[in-house]
């Protein structure tokens, strides 16, 4: 595929795909043969539409702005704003921070509190909305006096290609990702450029994401989770913004419970399976928190759903660090 | 207007100052325009709407959409919180928005301070939970005096606890009287809100023409892609409906409880099945 000189051009080889195709019809809510029509040059998108379309191609972004730049050169600098996004929290964000952690009902604080500041963060790494995920992982409790295994992502929130809402997350994080290199060694960590191997650290690259940031979500040197930033574009991670990411960590430190934080000696993150094969595991989830909350109940000794929850997360932690173990014995 | 003031005449069965409620109401935003396939009406023509305002908007979800998205709009939110009001400005200036929208407290229940014809289009979406019922004909005029001609009026409102499971519906079933008891509901016994039925001869009754109107369905049942998104808006406005509930005395305040905490439990099973439904009219000031 040849070096695109124009933006019709660009735009040519990425509808080439019908399905690509219809997906950017239906994001720009035009027809499949207007978008023919713009590649040919025999019509010309309204402003609305090329704005649209920047959106929904985040990872041509930049190259389809400079080739936009040609053709349409008051357009471009309309698009790039003149504002630069804030790279520093501020102090009302800070107060507001605060004062949900003292009022927010006991139910609903670690929720609350963790989506007003992956909201903020999504906000502030990603003003221009080309493609930015935060997600908090939690360090998976221990069990039988075991150190720390695994984490397990809680909650994340995005901008497309992700999803912007608040979601819960459900994935175990383990040694093979740069989440558990952070919590190991009790250090940020970040990956410029996820599509080239660049260094000796663990990472998994997951879908749409070209570069990644990691922060333990630390207090008193023990550790809670962590904060994982990614970008849809590559080198995202600048000085200034490394610096935003972890004044984001030391403010998610509010949202845990004192006993959820964990000494560095007891965090020893193992090999857990992919996101692919964890995915089946998960889809059993409730079912199995019923199951067991079912047989709690004939046994006379009824338990809570969130006991019944924990008691699932742990079966399942344990099932999937043996799967990934017999996977690499086999391997071997 | 002062936060106290507004306290005090609120009708809102949710505490409008609180962190929480304002992460469930952007996330609702975000669902509800997911749900409605847009900003604005797809049948409108755009090409004559610069002036924009929404009214209760909240911490801005849908005016900040809108101003991202249409940049040549020039958008206005206005709501009785302080919280709500200073975080959409705050948010509006985290994302280079704020020359293009601005957020203004106001008491949308008293003449709006805006001069006459002034907006292309007057955005009003889920005002069932504080809206008494003769407070509607009065809103109404004020949108039509400050809508300009051939301006759009539009009114989103939504009836929900339509679920298989029991308590569930036996907690929407509380709230829905507790509105009813403090004068919110059009129902006449108070099994619901019964504004949806409502809307298109309240814009009438305003002088609005051309009506139109669509409706829309959110299926928030397990395994539907909504679930989720519903489950965390719904968990955390049951805990904040608790209140309300149980200060108007509906049930005693021990099952309001339980059933809350239940209600947020059967959201979670498998087998839950439950609808949400939306309707969306708007018209013309010609």
């Amino acid at each position: 595929m040849h070096n695109p000189e124009t933006w019709r051009e660009l735009l040519g080889q990425i509808i080439k795909e019908p399905l690509e195709k219809q997906r950017l019809a239906t994001a720009l809510k035009v027809n499949t043969v207007t978008l023919s029509r713009w590649v040919s040059g025999d019509a010309k998108p309204r402003q609305h539409n090329l704005h649209m379309l920047i959106k929904s191609i985040p990872t041509h972004r930049e190259q389809f702005m400079t080739l936009v730049a040609k053709e349409f050169p008051g357009f471009v600098s309309m698009e790039q704003g003149d504002s630069q996004p804030e790279q520093e929290i501020s102090s009302i964000f800070y107060s507001r921070v605060l004062r949900a952690n003292s009022n927010l009902p006991p139910v609903l604080h670690f929720w609350s509190l963790c989506d007003i500041i992956l909201r903020q963060a999504v906000e502030q790494f990603d003003p221009n909305r080309i493609g930015v995920a935060v997600i908090v992982a939690q360090c998976m409790p221990p069990s039988h006096g075991q150190p720390v295994r695994s984490l397990r992502e809680l909650v994340g929130r995005g901008t497309p290609p992700w999803n912007r809402e608040l979601q819960a997350k459900a994935t175990f994080l383990g040694a093979e990702s740069l989440a558990g290199y952070a919590v190991a060694t009790g250090r940020p960590q970040h990956e410029q450029n996820l599509t080239i191997k660049q260094s000796l650290r663990p990472f998994q690259q997951t879908q749409w994401e070209q570069s990644a940031a990691v922060y333990p979500i630390m207090h008193k040197e023990r550790t809670a989770g962590t904060l994982i930033i990614s970008s849809t574009q590559t080198d995202y991670f600048s000085p200034a913004r490394l610096k935003l990411g972890q004044d984001f960590a030391d403010l998610l430190v509010l949202a845990f419970k004192p006993e959820e934080f964990y000494d560095l000696e007891c965090i020893k993150p193992e090999i857990m399976p992919s996101e692919d094969v964890q995915r089946s595991y998960l889809a059993q989830f409730q079912q199995r928190v019923t199951a067991v909350m079912i047989r709690a109940s004939r046994q006379q000794q009824p338990i809570s759903s969130i006991e019944a929850e924990q008691l699932v997360w742990q079966e399942m932690e344990e099932e999937l660090l043996q799967l990934a173990y017999s996977a690499l014995q086999e391997a071997k | 207007m002062t936060a106290e003031s507004t306290k005090s005449e609120n009708t809102y069965p949710l505490d409008p100052e609180s962190e929480a409620e304002m992460g469930r109401l952007l996330d609702q935003d975000l669902l509800l325009n997911r749900t409605m396939e847009g900003l604005f009406p797809e049948q409108l023509d755009l090409s004559n709407v610069h002036r924009v305002l929404d009214i209760a908007c909240g911490p801005g979800g849908w005016a900040l959409e809108v101003a991202f998205e249409y940049p040549d709009m020039e958008v206005v939110g206005v709501d009785i919180s302080r919280l709500m009001i200073a975080y959409a400005n705050m948010r509006a200036k985290t994302q280079g928005l704020d020359d293009k929208a601005t957020f203004k407290i106001m008491d949308v229940t008293k003449p709006l301070d805006f001069p006459d014809s002034y907006f292309d289009f007057v955005n009003l979406r889920y005002l069932c939970l504080f809206m008494r019922k003769e407070a509607w004909p009065r809103l109404l005029a004020e949108c039509m005096r400050i809508t300009r001609l051939g301006g759009v009026i539009r009114l989103t409102e939504p009836e929900c606890g339509f679920a298989n499971t029991p308590a569930f519906e036996k907690y929407w079933g509380l709230f829905y009287q507790a509105l009813t008891k403090s004068g919110q509901s059009f129902s006449p016994n108070g099994q619901n809100i019964c504004l949806t039925p409502m809307l298109k001869r309240l814009l009438r009754d305003a002088g609005c023409q051309n009506i139109q109107r669509k409706a829309y369905v959110l299926d928030h049942s397990a395994g539907e892609e909504a679930n989720q998104s519903v489950y965390q808006d719904l968990r955390v406005g049951f805990v904040l409906a608790l209140p309300f509930i149980q200060k108007a005395n509906v049930a005693p305040p021990e099952v309001a409880k339980a059933l809350c905490e239940q209600g947020v439990q059967e959201m979670k099973s498998e087998e839950f099945c439950a609808l949400w439904f939306i309707l969306s009219v708007w018209g013309q000031k010609l």
